[in-house]
């Protein structure tokens, strides 16, 4: 009779390897991880924001770089990279001064996976793989 | 959308640099576990939208070869699909199998198209080990991103249907010298007199019993007037079933034996359906397998049905076992048959053990000596009551034995029917050469006319009609 479904999904997971090998996947990572830790030599609590900004910028355009060439992405994929560095990165450094690091840490952490969660609803829909039970919830 | 391992580990990192600026109060840390966090999310929206894309000119075909099977043939299967522009991400499609479907491996049946690949196509087999309607369901896509942190599984494509027959003869043929018998089987005696049935009104006449007169007809037509019905009968029918290994001819599901099942069945129907009294012998290589006298309960038709369904071709080689026990024969067939169906395919121990005491072995409940068919005859016809009407259900191999073995049956008054298979419509190289073909049957026409000759005989061939309608074919070239 037929096959199980766990053989299924085996077959579909496994079946299609990633694009880009594990070095380039984690190349835009480490060079931002490295760079951070780096930065820990650098900027201190008296560092100017400004300063601390235009290296994040500088940071960006990198990995920005990076991305696109390694990854093979799209003007506009580099573009969403650049408005959620703003966005995460930008309210970090804004509000580390006014709030508990710890703080501002469960915020930055909850943002980033609600935006995750986001995509993954929308690409959902626009796959039309909403069931009509997900609906009614 | 599934995240991979490769998402966690990233993520790990992210979450790690979080931890750290809070554990040291180093801000920097935090905004460069926003950094990744910003990475994760551009791969995301980037798989998402080459997802979309793909989806939006990704063509998903299943194609089987045909919309209609038999149980145990094979279908071939055409997976196909296309992208005009080639693939922005590796994917894999496969095709999920209907519930009745026998196994195929996962490999055989997915297709995989490379970043920039437009067509991929794979043709497999699908075996129909059950009867039924089997819906393919959607084939499956699987897409992993470019980065490899993001899959998706989802259903395109769409969803045929293949009707799995059983194997049963194509399209019985029963009739006399090519000509389909338009019935045969019929029930009524011809005779007038008490019945149910009203039949026809006539003129009183001395003698006429009066509680027979028709007042309504009489008052009508000024004249005494009786009413006669139709004399209704048990007409006691005894099936005699040849299986022996000789009715094996033809391929499985219809061999000549599946051709006289059918016919034995509609018998076996029209006797239930009349309440007549029905009974059954069935007759291998060496002696009588089953017996069933006649009798007229519903739990006797049901037997005698499942009898027939179950009867295969005995082994003439093989060994035989007696046995005095007639609904354990019977029973003893079908559990063997099952059970050694069952362990078939298992290597097991307990399969190993087991298998050698299931091996075919054919029962019978008389061993006979002389010719199997004449002797059920002789001793389970001769020893009925009354007349019967006796139906005989075998081939034309022997026929010096068929025509005695018909002979002994009209005793007793009996009615006898021969439905005959004939061999040339049966063998497997039968109708190579068709002229051949077409002198062996009016050969066996020969011999069905003169059984057919004898007082209170009627002979029916039994035959596929499409190979028939062939071998008449060569008639009409002539």
């Amino acid at each position: 009779m037929a096959t199980s479904g766990h053989d299924e999904a085996r077959a579909g997971s496994g079946g299609a390897t990633p694009f880009v090998s594990a070095v380039t996947a984690w190349g835009g990572v480490v060079l931002v991880v490295v760079a951070h830790i780096v930065a820990l030599v650098f900027v201190t609590p008296e560092t100017s924001l400004v300063v601390v900004a235009a290296g994040e910028a500088i940071l960006l355009a990198v990995v920005g770089g990076v991305e696109r060439r390694r990854g093979r992405g799209s003007g506009r994929s580099v573009a969403v990279l650049a408005v959620a560095w703003l966005g995460f990165v930008g309210a970090t450094l804004l509000l580390r001064d006014g709030e508990s690091l710890l703080f501002v840490a469960c915020g930055l952490l909850g943002a980033a996976a609600l935006v995750v969660y986001g995509i993954h609803r929308y690409e959902l829909v626009a796959l039309g793989l909403v069931e009509v039970g997900d609906e009614r919830e | 959308m599934d995240a991979t391992r490769r998402f966690w580990g990233i993520a790990a990192a992210g979450v790690l640099l979080a931890a750290l600026a809070v554990a040291f109060g180093r801000p920097i840390l935090l905004a460069g576990a926003g950094g990744v966090g910003a990475l994760l999310v551009a791969r995301q929206y980037a798989f998402v939208r080459s997802l979309t894309a793909l989806d939006d000119y990704l063509s998903v075909s299943v194609s089987p070869s045909d919309r209609y099977a038999r149980r145990d043939d094979e279908t071939a299967v055409t997976l196909a699909i296309d992208c005009p522009d080639g693939v922005s991400l590796p994917l894999t499609v496969t095709t999920k199998l209907p519930v009745i479907a026998g196994s195929v491996p996962v490999t055989e049946r997915a297709v995989r198209l490379d970043a920039g690949e437009e067509h991929a196509t794979t043709t497999f087999a699908v075996e129909w080990p059950a009867v039924g309607e089997a819906t393919f369901p959607q084939p499956t896509v699987s897409v992993t991103g470019k980065f490899g942190l993001f899959t998706e599984t989802y259903e395109r494509g769409p969803e045929p249907v293949v009707v799995v027959e059983p194997r049963q003869p194509r399209r019985l043929h029963v009739g006399e010298g090519g000509d389909a018998a338009a019935a045969f089987g019929g029930h009524r005696t011809g005779d007038l007199g008490q019945g149910t049935d009203p039949a026809e009104i006539r003129q009183y006449v001395p003698g006429d019993s009066l509680r027979d007169i028709d007042w309504k007809a009489t008052a009508r037509l000024a004249y005494p007037h009786v009413r006669e019905y139709e004399v209704e009968s048990d007409r006691r029918t005894v099936l005699v079933v040849d299986h022996r290994e000789q009715l094996a001819a033809g391929p499985a599901g219809e061999r000549a034996l599946d051709y006289l099942r059918e016919v034995a069945l509609i018998v076996a129907g029209a006797a239930d359906r009349a309440s007549d009294p029905l009974g059954c012998y069935t007759v291998g290589d060496r002696g009588t397998t089953a017996e069933r006298d006649p009798a007229t309960t519903d739990a006797h038709y049901r037997e005698v049905r499942s009898l027939l369904r179950e009867l295969r071709p005995t082994e003439a080689g093989a060994r035989a076992d007696s046995t005095n026990g007639r609904s354990g024969s019977v029973r003893g067939i079908t559990d063997t048959h099952r059970s050694a169906e069952l362990l078939a395919g298992d290597d097991s121990a307990f399969g190993a053990t087991l298998t050698p005491y299931l091996e075919e072995r054919d029962r019978y409940v008389q061993l006979m000596e002389r010719d199997p068919l004449f002797e059920t005859v002789r001793t389970r016809i001769g020893r009925l009551e009354g007349s019967h009407w006796v139906l005989v259900f075998t081939d034309d191999t022997d026929r010096a034995a068929l025509q005695e073995t018909v002979r002994l049956a009209l005793s007793e008054g009996n009615q006898v029917v021969v439905f005959l298979a004939p061999t040339v419509l049966y063998e497997g190289g039968g109708l190579a050469d068709l002229d051949t073909a077409y002198e062996r049957y009016v050969d066996f026409e020969s011999f069905r006319q003169e059984l057919a000759r004898l007082e209170r005989v009627t002979a029916y061939e039994v035959a596929p009609g499409e190979r028939l309608d062939a071998v008449l074919s060569a008639s009409d070239r002539r």
